[in-house]
C-alpha cells in the first residue's frame, strides 16, 4: 500500500515563480497545485486538502497572512512555508501560533530550490509522524496529477 | 593758684616781711645804743662795787686805828693785861666788828693775841691756819712794820678770803713807838659778799685768779684782763652781765678779779620795746593789709572770680549762644564783653562749620589722643545708623569686625603718635544693622601748644555703593573675560585699524601666540588665518555689518581642517572695532559629510527597499528558472526522464547529449545568469542594511557562538567556497574563555565576521607567495579597557596607503569588477556603529594585518 503523494499549494502572483516552483516540487515527486491570489486558493482549498502551502506575501486581494489564517480555518491540519520577497517581513503573533516559525520563511531571490524541497519534507514529518519515509511517498506521487 | 590766693600770700608775705625788717632796724639801731648804755652801767657798778670794796677795806682799816692808836691796847702789847683781854677781847667785840680773828703782836714779833672766831657759833676759836701762814714775820708784820702808816686789803688763804688791816700799835694820839702790829681779818665769805652786794644792789663776787677752779665766764675774763684792758664786760645770758676787774690783794699784787654781776634791765628794756614795735607794725600791716585785700576783692578778685565761673559754665556747656554779664566801665566789663564779642565770631564760625557739616553728604570726626570720639556730625547717623551721642565715647574699631581693626588701628595709632596722616584709608566698619558699610577716611592729628598730638580730625565719606560698583564691575569684567576666555572658539578683537585689542586663552591656543605678545599689533601680522580676509573684516568695520565665512579650508598639520570665519562689528559706545570669532569645524564638517553620506546611503536602502519585492521576484524567476532550465537540460530526476522520453528521444545517448552541453557552454552560460542574479540579490540586500527599516535587536550573546555561525556560513559561501578557496587556508581561533556575553545582534555580527573573513581570504588568494607559505587567518578575541575586541588578520601582503584610506568608502573595493559589491566593510561600519562599537584596521603584535571590532559587553557579565 503506497500513501498518498504530499500534496503542495503554491500561492504566488509571479507567473514565472509559479512555474518554477511548481515545475521543481513536481520534478521532486510533490503533488504541486498553483493559484496567482489567496482567493483563489480558497477556492481550491475548499475543495482539496493540501499538506503544505508555499505562500508569497504580497498577494494582490487577500494578502499572504490572511490567507494562511483563512486556509488554516479552512484546513487546520495544513502547513505553511512562506516565500517572499519582502525583506522586512515578520511573522505575525497569529501566524506564528499556528506553527509558522522563522525557518519557514525564504526570502526570495530563493536560488537552490532543493532548500524549499528539504523544508516541505520536515513539516510533512513533523505532521504525519517521523518513522515515515518521504521520498516513497514522493516517489508514489508520480502517477496522483490533479 | 587762683588770684585771691595769690593776693593773700602777697600781702601776707609783704607785711611779715616789713615786720622782720622793722624788727631787724630796730635791733640793729637799738640794740647798739642799749648796749653800750648796758656796758657803762655795768662798767659803772663795777666802779661801784670797787668803790665799795675799798670802803669795806678803808673801813677796816679806819676800825684798826681805833684799836691800834689806843692806849690801852699800847699798854696791853707790853704788859698783857688781863683786863685789856677781858673787857675788849670778848665775842660781843668780834661780832660786832664782824672780825674773823683779831692778832696783837710785840715789836718783836712775837704773837700777843690771836685768836679766830666763828660767826655762826658765836664763839671765839683758834684762829685760822690758812691766815696763820701770811703772818710770818716777812709778810703782814713786815709790811705793816712799826713806823709804817699799816696796810689793808684783801687776802686770799687756803681757808677763804679774808679782808684784813694791819697797823702798828701806837698810843691814842698816835704816837710811838709802836709796840708792836694789830691785825683785823674779817672773812670776805659768801655771806659777807652778799651782805655787801645787798648793799650795793649788786651781786658781787670775788676770785683768785691763779685758782683752777674758777667759773668758766671768770677764767674768759681773767684771760681778757691779762690783756691789760682795766674792766672787761660779759654777757651772761639774756638775764644776766657781769663786769670784771682785778683787785690787787693786800700784798699789791693783782691776784683778785672782781665780778658784778647784775640783770640786764636794759637788755630787756630794748628788747620789750623792740618786740613792741614790731608787734604794733604787724597789727598795722595786717589791718592795713586786710583792708586792702577788701577793697581787691570787691572791686577785682570777685568780679574776676565770677567772669571766670561765666566763662568756665560756657566751656562746659559748650555754649556759644551764653553770654556773659558784667556791669560796670571798668577794663573787667570791658574784657566781658570783648569776650562776648569773640563768642558771636566763634558762634558765626561755629555755625558755618556746623552748616558745611550737616550739608556735606560725608561724616566729620573728632577722637581724643586714644582714639575714642569726642565729636561726630549728624551725618553719621544716616551712614551708621548710630546718633552721634552714641557714637562719642567709643573707638571707631568699636565699630568694626575684629580683624579689620587690628588692621586699621595701625593706621590710627601711627596718625596718633603723629607720625602719618589718615589718608584715603578704606576701612569697613558695621552699620547698627549689621550691614557693612566702607568708608573713605581722611584725618590729621589735633596738635596741642606743645606740637603733641592730643587727637585726630576727621572726614568718613561712604564709598559703600562705589565699592560695590567697583566689585560688580571687577565681577562683571572677569566672568565676561571667563565667558570669553571659555569660549571654545578662537575670539579676537580689533580696533578700528584692524589693531589687535583682546585676545582669548583658544587664540593663544590655537593660534600660538600669547596675548601680551600680539596686543595692539595688527592682525594681518599675527594671524595669518585673518591675513586674506583683511579687506572683509575692514568692510565689515566700515558697514557696520556681520560677515561671515563657512568652512575655509585651513591645512593643519594633522591633516585637512575647517574653520568658519565670523567677523561682527562693534558699535557699542562709538568705538569701531570688530570681534573676529573663528571656529574650528573640521568635526562639524567631518560629520556632516557623514550624515550626507548616511543619508545618501539610507535614501538608497530606502530605494533598495521599495524596490527589493519588485527586483526579487524577477530575479527569483531568473534564479530559479535557470535552475530549472539546467535540471531539465542535464535530465536529472524522473520527471525529467519522462519528458525526455515523451518528447521522442528516448534512445539518445545521454552522456553524449552532456557532452554537448558542457562544450557548447551551455551549463556555463546557465552559471552566469545565476551568478548576476546572486550579485544582484546580494546588492539590492547590502543596500537593505542602510534602510531605516532595518532594526536590530541588542541582546547579551556569547560572541565565540557567534563567530562560530559566521564560520559555518563561510564555508558555504559561494565567493568563500569558490572563488578563494577557503579550505585551503588554516583558520586559527584564539578565543579568550573569560569574555562574557556581549551586546549584538547575532545576524548582523555574523554578517560582520563573514565580510572580514572574506576580505582575509581575498588577500590571501591574491597572494602570490612562493612555496611553503602557508595562509592563515587568525581570529582572536579579548577583553580589553572594559569592551570585547575581536581581531580578525591575515598573513597576506597588507594595504596599499591609498587603500587603506579609503577602506570604508561605500562602493570602494580592490577586487576585479564583478567580485565585490565594495559595500562589505561599509555594511560591517554601520553594523558595527549601530552596536555602539568600533572597526579599525592595522596591524596586531605578529605583524599581520587586521581588523579589530571592538562591542560592548553586557552589564551583568563577571
Amino acid at each position: 500500500m503506497s500513501p498518498a503523494p504530499i500534496r503542495v499549494l503554491v500561492v504566488d502572483d509571479d507567473e514565472f515563480v509559479r512555474l518554477n516552483l511548481a515545475a521543481y516540487l513536481e520534478d521532486e515527486g510533490f503533488a504541486a497545485v498553483a493559484s496567482t491570489s489567496g482567493e483563489e486558493a480558497l477556492h481550491l482549498l475548499a475543495r482539496e486538502p493540501m499538506d503544505v502551502a508555499v505562500v508569497d506575501m504580497r498577494l494582490p486581494g487577500l494578502d499572504g497572512n490572511a490567507f494562511i489564517l483563512e486556509a488554516h480555518r479552512l484546513q487546520p491540519r495544513i502547513r505553511f512555508l512562506i516565500h517572499t520577497g519582502s525583506i522586512g517581513y515578520t511573522i505575525p503573533e497569529e501566524v506564528r501560533s499556528i506553527g509558522v516559525r522563522p525557518e519557514h520563511v525564504f526570502l526570495k531571490p530563493l536560488a537552490d530550490m532543493s532548500l524549499l524541497r528539504a523544508a516541505v519534507e520536515a513539516l510533512v514529518r513533523e505532521t504525519r509522524g517521523l518513522n515515515q519515509d518521504v521520498s516513497t511517498l514522493t516517489g508514489a506521487k508520480e502517477r496522483g496529477r490533479p | 593758684m587762683s588770684l585771691r590766693a595769690k593776693t593773700l600770700w602777697i600781702t601776707g608775705l609783704a607785711i611779715l616781711g616789713l615786720a622782720l625788717l622793722t624788727y631787724t632796724a630796730a635791733h640793729w639801731f637799738m640794740s647798739a645804743g642799749f648796749h653800750q648804755l648796758e656796758q657803762d652801767f655795768t662798767r659803772r657798778n663795777l666802779a661801784r662795787a670797787s668803790a665799795a670794796l675799798t670802803h669795806e677795806i678803808s673801813s677796816l682799816f679806819v676800825i684798826n686805828k681805833d684799836w691800834s692808836n689806843w692806849d690801852d691796847s699800847y699798854r696791853f702789847v707790853q704788859d698783857r693785861n688781863e683786863d685789856y683781854l677781858e673787857s675788849n677781847l670778848v665775842p660781843e667785840t668780834f661780832l660786832g666788828l664782824s672780825l674773823a680773828a683779831l692778832f696783837f703782836f710785840d715789836a718783836d714779833g712775837r704773837m700777843v693775841y690771836g685768836q679766830g672766831f666763828d660767826s655762826e657759833t658765836e664763839e671765839v676759836t683758834p684762829p685760822p691756819p690758812g691766815l696763820m701762814e701770811h703772818l710770818g714775820p716777812s709778810r703782814l708784820l713786815s709790811a705793816a712794820g712799826n713806823d709804817g702808816p699799816g696796810m689793808a686789803g684783801l687776802l686770799p688763804t687756803a681757808d677763804g678770803l679774808f679782808l684784813v688791816s694791819a697797823r702798828p700799835i701806837l698810843t691814842s694820839q698816835g704816837k710811838g713807838p709802836a709796840r708792836g702790829v694789830l691785825i683785823m681779818a674779817r672773812a670776805l665769805s659768801g655771806e659777807s659778799i652778799q651782805a655787801q652786794s645787798e648793799r650795793t644792789v649788786l651781786s658781787l663776787g670775788l676770785y683768785e685768779a691763779g685758782r683752777p677752779d674758777l667759773p668758766p665766764d671768770v677764767a674768759g675774763a681773767v684771760r681778757d684782763l691779762s690783756g691789760g684792758v682795766k674792766a672787761v664786760v660779759r654777757e651772761l645770758g639774756e638775764d644776766a652781765i657781769a663786769g670784771y676787774t682785778f683787785v690787787n690783794d693786800v700784798y699789791g699784787r693783782p691776784g683778785l678779779v672782781l665780778r658784778v654781776r647784775t640783770s640786764r634791765p636794759i637788755h630787756r628794756q630794748a628788747q620789750d620795746t623792740i618786740l613792741k614795735l614790731v608787734l604794733v607794725f604787724l597789727v598795722t600791716g595786717v589791718l592795713g593789709g586786710g583792708g586792702v585785700l577788701l577793697l581787691l576783692e570787691k572791686v577785682i578778685l570777685s568780679r574776676l572770680a565770677r567772669l571766670t565761673r561765666d566763662v568756665e559754665a560756657l566751656t562746659r556747656r559748650v555754649d556759644l549762644s551764653g553770654r556773659i554779664s558784667l556791669e560796670g566801665s571798668d577794663e573787667l566789663a570791658g574784657l566781658a564783653r570783648k569776650i562776648n564779642d569773640l563768642l558771636s565770631a566763634l558762634m558765626l564760625h561755629e555755625q558755618r562749620f556746623r552748616d558745611v557739616a550737616s550739608s556735606m553728604a560725608d561724616w566729620v570726626w573728632e577722637t581724643d589722643a586714644r582714639g575714642v570720639y569726642t565729636f561726630c556730625s549728624g551725618k553719621v547717623e544716616s551712614i551708621l545708623g548710630y546718633a552721634p551721642e552714641e557714637m562719642v565715647g567709643r573707638t571707631p574699631f568699636d565699630f568694626m569686625a575684629p580683624e579689620e581693626a587690628v588692621r586699621v588701628r595701625d593706621s590710627f595709632d601711627q596718625a596718633l603718635a603723629g607720625a602719618a596722616l589718615i589718608q584715603d584709608l578704606e576701612n569697613w566698619k558695621l552699620s547698627r544693622d549689621g550691614r557693612p558699610v566702607c568708608l573713605l577716611s581722611n584725618g590729621v592729628p589735633i596738635l596741642d601748644e606743645t606740637g603733641r598730638p592730643v587727637g585726630l580730625r576727621g572726614v568718613d565719606k561712604d564709598i559703600t555703593l562705589r565699592k560695590l560698583i567697583e566689585e560688580e564691575l571687577r565681577r562683571t569684567r572677569n566672568y565676561l573675560n571667563d565667558l570669553v576666555d571659555s569660549m571654545p572658539s578662537v575670539l579676537v578683537a580689533v580696533d578700528g585699524e584692524g589693531r589687535v585689542t583682546h585676545w582669548n586663552v583658544q587664540a593663544e591656543k590655537i593660534i600660538g601666540r600669547s596675548r601680551s605678545e600680539v596686543l595692539g599689533r595688527p592682525l594681518a601680522e599675527v594671524f595669518p588665518l585673518a591675513a586674506g580676509r583683511m579687506d572683509l573684516i575692514m568692510d565689515c568695520l566700515r558697514k557696520s555689518e556681520p560677515a561671515k565665512v563657512e568652512k575655509l579650508p585651513t591645512a593643519l598639520p594633522d591633516g585637512k581642517a575647517y574653520s568658519d570665519i565670523m567677523i561682527y562689528p562693534l558699535v557699542a559706545d562709538g568705538a569701531a572695532g570688530a570681534v573676529v570669532r573663528v571656529d574650528d569645524v573640521t568635526a562639524r564638517v567631518r560629520m556632516e559629510e557623514l550624515v550626507v553620506q548616511t543619508e545618501k546611503m539610507a535614501s538608497v536602502g530606502a530605494l533598495a527597499a521599495g524596490m527589493a519585492h519588485e527586483i526579487n521576484n524577477p530575479l527569483s524567476g531568473i534564479l530559479q528558472g535557470a535552475q530549472m532550465v539546467q535540471r531539465r537540460l542535464e535530465v536529472k530526476g524522473p520527471r525529467a526522464k519522462n519528458l525526455f522520453d515523451e518528447s521522442g528521444l528516448t534512445g539518445l545517448d545521454l552522456e553524449k547529449w552532456r557532452q554537448y552541453l558542457e562544450r557548447s557552454g551551455v551549463l556555463k552560460f546557465l552559471a552566469g545568469i545565476e551568478e548576476s542574479g546572486l550579485r544582484a540579490a546580494r546588492i539590492v540586500k547590502d543596500l537593505l542594511e542602510f534602510s531605516r527599516e532595518r532594526t536590530i535587536s541588542i541582546e547579551p550573546h556569547d560572541l565565540h557562538e557567534v563567530i562560530d555561525r559566521a564560520l559555518n556560513l563561510a564555508l558555504t559561501d559561494y565567493d568563500l567556497r569558490g572563488r578563494y578557496d577557503l579550505k585551503k587556508m588554516r583558520m586559527i581561533k584564539e578565543y579568550d574563555q573569560g569574555l562574557g556575553l556581549v551586546l549584538c545582534d547575532p545576524p548582523q555580527i555574523q554578517q560582520v565576521v563573514l565580510n572580514l573573513v572574506k576580505n582575509a581570504a581575498q588577500a590571501l588568494a591574491d597572494q602570490t607567495q612562493g612555496a611553503g607559505f602557508e595562509p592563515v587567518i587568525r581570529i582572536t578575541t579579548r577583553r580589553k579597557e572594559g569592551q570585547a575586541e575581536m581581531e580578525v588578520a591575515d598573513n597576506g601582503p597588507g594595504l596599499t596607503e591609498e587603500t587603506r584610506s579609503r577602506l570604508f568608502e561605500p562602493f570602494f573595493t580592490t577586487k576585479p569588477v564583478g567580485q565585490g559589491t565594495g559595500l562589505g566593510l561599509y555594511v560591517s561600519l554601520g553594523i558595527v556603529q549601530k552596536h555602539h562599537g568600533t572597526i579599525e584596521q592595522g596591524a596586531n603584535a605578529l605583524g599581520e594585518n587586521c581588523f579589530v571590532v571592538r562591542l560592548p559587553l553586557a552589564v551583568k557579565n563577571p
